[in-house]
Parts: structure tokens; sequence; C-alpha cells
């Protein structure tokens, strides 16, 4: 420890370095971590199988027949869906409409509402909107939101609930209402869906049913759980991926400088290890020596990395990774970001901060400790 | 000039204090962030597996533009989810839903405030 503290110019460098290459994988990590967790949230609960309908290529109202065709199937529910979207002040929000006896709601759905109450069976022109929305517009519930569709003609709907922030990442442009309702507002014929939810009894099920569907309705588009998981991970992870490379270019930078500074052995140095060996350190205890102060250095540079990364995403709010990583969620100003700190992210912060020092002292440390001790004392 | 004895060190045993507090301080504030992260999406959890079920699938409220629209190199992680509810794309060029280019479309939202 003393010796880190000694050779103040080689401690900085090395640590200034090693923070900045910390700070920015930390913070992309939290970040890919709480959005990949929530893909995998979300994907986790959806139906197993989610069936839209083409035409040319793009997403059609899909006909109610099919929904009849693909429940002939045994074991298989089918739920339809109407959702939209409608502006505002140029910004989107998404109108969903749910059939709420056929939906499987879990009894604790309260445990998503911060206020009123979910849809109910009998609910006509109710809506349950987002957290988000509702301190946008500062409504609550009892509150009638008045939605207009393209023609301009207006639809009123009463709020009768409201979304907690714990669900805000999915709800917080969201505007719930029952099915009726909203092919009644978006003037979508009696007989055809947006889209079809598939409830399978048994996850075994679940491929052997996409298959039939596919073979029965050749338009369809057959989304499974397990797709919806890839697309969402896939659609982040490649976010991560592109700040992921500028961290591995400055990890490198962090490596040369490390390099660069344990070869430039000083004088002082030198002359310090001559004495040591003098003294009667063998190689291995000096090497010891360097490679122990590489360890604290790597510690001390992770350690205040990830504390700022931590400062840099849990209370400044990651400006500016933030537009990047989230993208439009920057229209929502108050829009809690999905971060996730885990251990294991933590400790591999740590491995990526100690193992590419201690990689990059050994050879300058081996060079420094095989010098003979009255060599290294004349400095010569 | 550094002694013989003391190898060229002549910052005192506080120094080293200061720096080891200072590493224990910021690596326990590391972990209990870490810890108190688990926790919290633990508890969020059940709320959000709640909503899911209720609601059939919906895509995170992050929107899901194209990172790269139009860019050669780029394209092939062209990232829009457009036809998944929620996962609208404002970019332009992705002629799913989008912004139009001259003037702003009409505000479809009006409140009535509860008597």
């Amino acid at each position: 420890m003393k010796c880190v503290l000694t050779y103040k110019a080689r401690t900085i460098s090395i640590v200034s370095s090693l923070i900045i290459a910390i700070v920015v994988l930390g913070a992309v990590a939290f970040l890919a971590d709480g959005l990949e967790r929530e893909a995998e949230l979300s994907a986790a609960f959806a139906p197993d199988i989610t069936v839209q309908y083409l035409q040319a290529g793009r997403q059609i109202p899909v006909p109610m027949m099919y929904s009849q065709i693909i429940g002939r199937e045994a074991g298989v529910r089918v739920v339809p869906r109407v959702w939209g979207y409608i502006y505002f002040r140029n910004r989107l929000y998404t109108v969903m409409g749910i059939d709420p006896t056929k939906m499987p709601i879990p009894k604790d759905i309260n445990l998503a509402m911060a206020s009123g109450r979910f849809l109910k069976a009998d609910d006509v022109r109710a809506a349950v909107i987002g957290d988000s929305l509702a301190r946008s517009f500062d409504l609550e519930v009892g509150d009638v939101i008045v939605l207009y569709e393209q023609p301009m003609k207006p639809f009123n709907v009463t709020v009768v609930g409201i979304f907690t922030t714990d669900v805000q990442l999915y709800t917080a442009d969201l505007i719930l209402i029952p099915i009726a309702d909203a092919k009644d507002f978006f003037e979508i014929e009696e007989d055809v869906a947006t889209d079809l939810c598939v409830y399978v009894e048994s996850p075994a099920q679940t491929k052997l049913v996409a298959e039939l569907i596919l073979r029965d309705i050749p338009n369809a588009r057959v989304l499974t759980r397990g797709v919806l998981r890839e697309a969402l991970l896939a659609a982040y992870g490649a976010r991560s991926g592109f700040v992921s490379v500028i961290w591995l270019i400055l990890l490198i930078s962090a490596m040369l400088v490390a390099w660069n500074q344990a070869s430039a052995v000083s004088a002082e140095a030198k002359r310090e290890v001559g004495i040591l060996k003098a003294l009667g350190f063998s190689t291995s205890d000096i090497l010891e020596i360097r490679l122990v102060e590489a360890v604290i250095l790597g510690a001390l540079s992770a350690s205040v990395g990830i504390f700022l990364a931590i400062m840099y995403v849990v209370y400044l709010g990651a400006p500016i990774l933030k537009e990047f990583m989230l993208g439009w969620a920057a229209i929502y100003p108050e829009f809690p970001l999905p971060i996730r700190i885990k251990f294991s992210t933590v400790l591999t912060l740590y491995a990526v901060a100690v193992f590419p020092l201690l990689v990059g002292s050994v050879i300058p440390a081996w060079t420094s400790a095989i010098t003979e001790p009255d060599v290294a004392m004349r400095g010569t | 000039m550094p002694s013989v004895v003391d190898f060229g060190c002549d910052t005192g045993m506080s120094n080293e204090r200061v720096v080891l507090g200072l590493l224990l301080i910021l690596v326990t504030t590391s972990f209990l962030h870490a810890a108190h992260s688990e926790l919290r999406y633990g508890y969020a959890f059940a709320a959000t597996a709640a909503v899911m079920r209720s609601i059939g699938f919906i895509g995170p409220a992050l929107s899901s533009e194209c990172t790269a629209t139009r860019n050669p190199i780029l394209e092939q992680v062209c990232a829009c989810l457009g036809d998944i509810p929620g996962s609208y794309c404002y970019h332009v060029s992705c002629a799913i839903v989008g912004i139009p280019i001259i003037g702003n479309q009409t505000d479809q939202i009006a409140i009535i405030r509860r008597q």
C-alpha cells in the first residue's frame, strides 16, 4: 500500500484510466441488465402464443372466425384483444381493449394498482390508465378522458383505476378499456380483433399448436412467448452492444497505460528492488509485492468506478447513455430507468479491473525482479 | 530524500488507513446498492406478473425505434417491434407509426374533471 501511495504519477494514471473504463462498462451493464430483466419478465407472463394477421406483409385486424378455428384444438383458449395508438401533443399513447371475463386476471392484480381498481366484467366506458399518463394530465379516479378517433368523434371514458409506478415501464402510456369500447372507439367491426392471445393448457403443446395455427391460417404471424423474449432481448441487447464496443476500446487503452507505466520503472523503484534483494528478498517475493500492488490498484479503480457508475445511473439518471439505451423513453421526463445492479455484475467489474492489470504488470514485474541487486542499486 | 528503511515511502500510516477506509466504504456502498436493486426487483415482480397476465403481452414503454435505420452497416440490427402494443416507433423512415413530416398530428385527448 505504501508503494501505491509513493508512486503517485503512476498510480494516478493507471487508476484514472481504469476508473473511466469501469464507469462506462458499469453504467451500460446496469442498464442492460435492467432492460434484459424487464424483457424477460414481460415475456414470461405473455400469452403462450400471440396471433396476428398479415396482408401485404403488414398487420391488419384478424377475423374472429380464426379464433374459433384455433379454439377447436384441445386444451387451447383464445382471447381477442383490440389495441391502437392515439396522439396527444405529438406523443403516442396506447389504447388497449381487453375482455375482463376472458383474460386470466389474477387475484393479486390490486398489487399493480396505485388507486381505484382494475376493469370488471360489467364495466362500460371505463378506463384504467398508467401513472405517467395520470400525472401528465393530472388525472384522478373519477375523471373523464375524452378520446378522439381520427374523424374527431368524441368518446368519453371514466378513469376507474391508475396503475402503480412499479409497472410504469409497461403502463406509462397505456389507456386500458373494455374490448367492446375499444371496438367502438376505433370503429373496428365486431367480427375482427387486433390480435389473438392463445393460452394452452400444457407448455409442451405450444410448438404443436403454433404449427397447427400456421397450417390453418397461412397469413398469420404466430409469436410464441419464446420468440417475443428473443425479439426484446435482441432489440435492447444490440444497443448495449454498441456501447460495449466503446468500452472495450477504453479497456484496451487502460491496459496499455498500465503496461506502459509498469514498464517504465523509475530509478527509485529499481533501487528499491536492489535494496530488497540485498536484504534477502527472493525474486518471487518481489514479484508478489508487484502483483499485490496491481491487485490493490485494480480493486481501488474498480471500487471507485463502480461507485461512480451507480451514482451516474441511479442518482443522475444516466444522461446521454439513457437517450441511447432507452430511445424515446425520454419523452416521459420522469420515466424510471430499468436499472438492475446484480452481484455477479459487480464481481465481474472487479475481475475486469484487476485481471488486465495483473496481466499488464506481470512481465515488467518479472523483469524488475530478476535484476541483480548491485545492478539495481547502481541504477545502470 | 526517502530513507532506506521505508523504501521511499515517506507517507504515514494515516494515508493508508484513509485509502483502505475509502475502499471499504465504496465496496460496501456498491454491494448495498446491489442488494437493494435485487430486493426491489423481487417486489416489483408480482405486480408486473399480474399486469402481464391481465392484459396479455405489451412492449415496454421504452419504444424501440431503429438505432440505425438506413445505415447500410447497422441496418441489420434495426429493432422495430411496432406491431406489438406499446412498441410504437417515432422514426419517420420506419413507416410504422411516424410523426408526419409536415404539420402536427391532431390532439386526440381531452379531460373532463370530476365534479
